[in-house]
């Protein structure tokens, strides 16, 4: 990983007035991340997190209230950081009396390509994404899924080092999310930098390195996937006897029992870090040890904790 | 200068796939019939007013209606044109690319004015065509009146489209609306008791292009162009241009630190 991060983030907030009284609403709370050169990273929180206008202040769309953000360097509203990048906003609104040919031209030529390497980059763009056959239709009559990819496209005619997609999934089907998948995939083993907000969180489980977590415009977590996964593994430990034992010595209000069962045993769940005083402690016991299990924990259900814990 | 003229076309393109807009020119067709029919009459009953009927006609009432009706439109696609990119999300694509924002806020501008002057003097080529077949003697002041109305017809949509800027899109339409068709009457009021009430009226009529109105030749500033005032109707227009580009400096500073909130109006 590169030392000089792709997109810095620091302290970003943003509010807005809204409604007739004007009330200011904060979106975004100090929220400081980095993106890493090469590196796919997904923004994950529920709707309203702040998600969108985070994506918007990186653009230089919104101006924040404070706080700074620096793309490749350079603030967002420089021309020179937003030739390096690509976005696609959530389902690809674009001027729908268009034929896919003439739009991606004009944003083609809105980021400076012209001639012959703008029209073989739009033929290759349009082959790529399965829209070679829709040429003479017009974007108005286009499928949610078609216009999607059409965004995609115009996103990547230009090679931009860094891709910003809003949302890429919504009202996509199966083969087209499975399209915009391996889309991301090919453009990450490019060396491109890859950062989008979804809320489909398998999809972010499979594409991503890092997520950044956001609430009420807040920062919930960020880091590698891995390692949040990981760090929040936790073991099941099934064991049989020494009930009367059990909760008063033997767990000592540390551990959870999560099932008791005279067939199957009783259940208690552990972290990685306590795992091995827990299980010298029954060791010691009058306690039968019948299993012991890691259980991995999906995206989804960290994030499911997480929201538990942060409401 | 190409990013102006990209969005510039761009608008133009947007505008002329409406199809609305094709039923608008043929309504240039159903006013100049009724116009004319008219003027034939009055034309061959007293030959010694044809010249003042002519233009009175021709100019207040075709070209004037013309003039109204496409003036009307342009303010209120102009007040438009920014906050339904904006609603539609069709901005984000644009913004993101290396472009600056004064250059898309001009070639919007640029694409409306363009589409809606084009309108216009396709419209002054259906009543001068028209003019060359019934033999009718064209006068200098035809020209004189096609291009004041031009002029006012960028200044009331650079008002339109530099308040949407600021204002929720109904209120910017809304009040180009006022000063365009209220003007005249913001100076009869002037003339009325009351300080408070000449103040505000006088303020509304101070911040509104100077204006023809609809009968050009019987009261306004081409009345006394018209009689050989020729200084009054540059400093017209060149007040007129002033203030269009004195607006349009406006738009451009408030939209270069404008929250650009996708999605909404």
């Amino acid at each position: 990983m590169s030392e000089n991060p792709v997109v810095r983030i620091q302290n970003l907030t943003k509010s807005y007035r809204r409604g007739m009284f004007r009330k200011e609403v904060e979106a975004v709370d100090e929220l400081s991340f980095k993106i890493s050169k090469g590196s796919v990273v997904g923004l994950i929180g529920p709707n309203g997190a702040g998600k969108s206008t985070t994506i918007y202040c990186i653009l230089g769309m919104l101006i924040p209230d404070a706080g700074s953000i620096e793309i490749l360097g350079e603030p967002p509203q420089s021309k020179k950081a937003r030739s390096r990048l690509g976005f696609q906003s959530e389902i690809f609104h674009t001027y729908e009396f268009l034929k896919p040919r003439a739009a991606l031209r004009f944003y083609g030529r809105l980021a400076n390509m012209s001639g012959t390497r703008l029209e073989k980059e739009i033929d290759h763009q349009l082959d790529r994404m399965g829209l070679m056959s829709a040429v003479d239709q017009r974007v108005g009559s286009f499928s949610k899924g078609m216009k999607q990819r059409l965004g995609i496209a115009q996103a990547l005619l230009h090679d931009p080092e860094l891709l910003i997609l809003d949302e890429p999934f919504t009202g996509l089907d199966p083969q087209g999310r499975k399209l915009i998948r391996d889309l991301i995939f090919e453009e990450k083993n490019k060396g491109k930098t890859i950062f989008f907000s979804s809320h489909i969180l398998s999809d972010i489980e499979r594409l991503c390195d890092e997520v950044v977590m956001i609430r009420e415009g807040k920062k919930v977590l960020s880091g590698d996937l891995q390692d949040l996964k990981a760090a929040s593994n936790r073991w099941a430990i099934t064991i049989r006897g020494g009930q009367e034992l059990l909760d008063k010595t033997i767990l000592d209000g540390r551990w959870n029992v999560t099932m008791r069962d005279r067939e199957q045993g009783t259940g208690i769940m552990c972290t990685d870090q306590d795992k091995d005083e827990l299980l010298s402690r029954l060791l010691e016991s009058p306690v039968e040890i019948v299993d012991v299990k890691r259980q991995t924990r999906t995206l989804e259900e960290l994030y499911m904790k997480l929201e538990q814990e942060s409401s | 200068m190409k990013t102006i003229r990209l969005v510039a076309w761009n608008t133009l393109h947007g505008f002329a796939a409406k199809k609305v807009f094709y039923l608008f020119l043929f309504l240039i067709v159903i006013i100049a019939a009724l116009q004319w029919q008219k003027v034939y009459n009055i034309f061959y009953a007293y030959a010694n007013l044809q010249l003042f009927i002519e233009q009175v006609w021709l100019l207040s009432g075709t070209l004037g209606w013309w003039y109204f009706l496409t003036a009307i439109t342009a303010i209120i696609f102009a007040s438009g044109v920014l906050p339904k990119e904006q609603q539609d999300k069709s901005i984000a694509g644009v913004l993101a690319k290396p472009i600056s924002r004064w250059t898309f806020v001009l070639g919007k501008w640029s694409g409306v004015l363009l589409f809606f002057c084009t309108i216009f003097v396709i419209g002054a080529g259906f009543i001068l065509t028209a003019m060359i077949y019934w033999q009718f003697p064209i006068l200098g002041f035809f020209y004189i009146g096609l291009l004041h109305y031009l002029l006012l017809l960028v200044t009331f949509t650079t008002l339109s489209y530099m308040l949407s800027i600021v204002l929720p899109r109904i209120l910017a339409g809304g009040l180009a609306f006022s000063l365009f068709y209220f003007h005249t009457y913001f100076l009869r009021f002037a003339d009325g008791e009351g300080a408070l009430r000449q103040l505000i009226v006088s303020a509304l009529y101070y911040v509104t292009p100077v204006h023809l109105n609809i009968y050009p030749l019987w009261e306004g500033s081409l009345q006394d162009s018209l009689h050989l005032s020729v200084p009054f109707l540059w400093a017209t227009i060149g007040i007129n241009g002033c203030y269009g580009a004195l607006l349009l400096l406006f738009a451009v500073i408030l939209y270069q630190k404008k929250d650009i909130a996708v999605g909404q109006p």
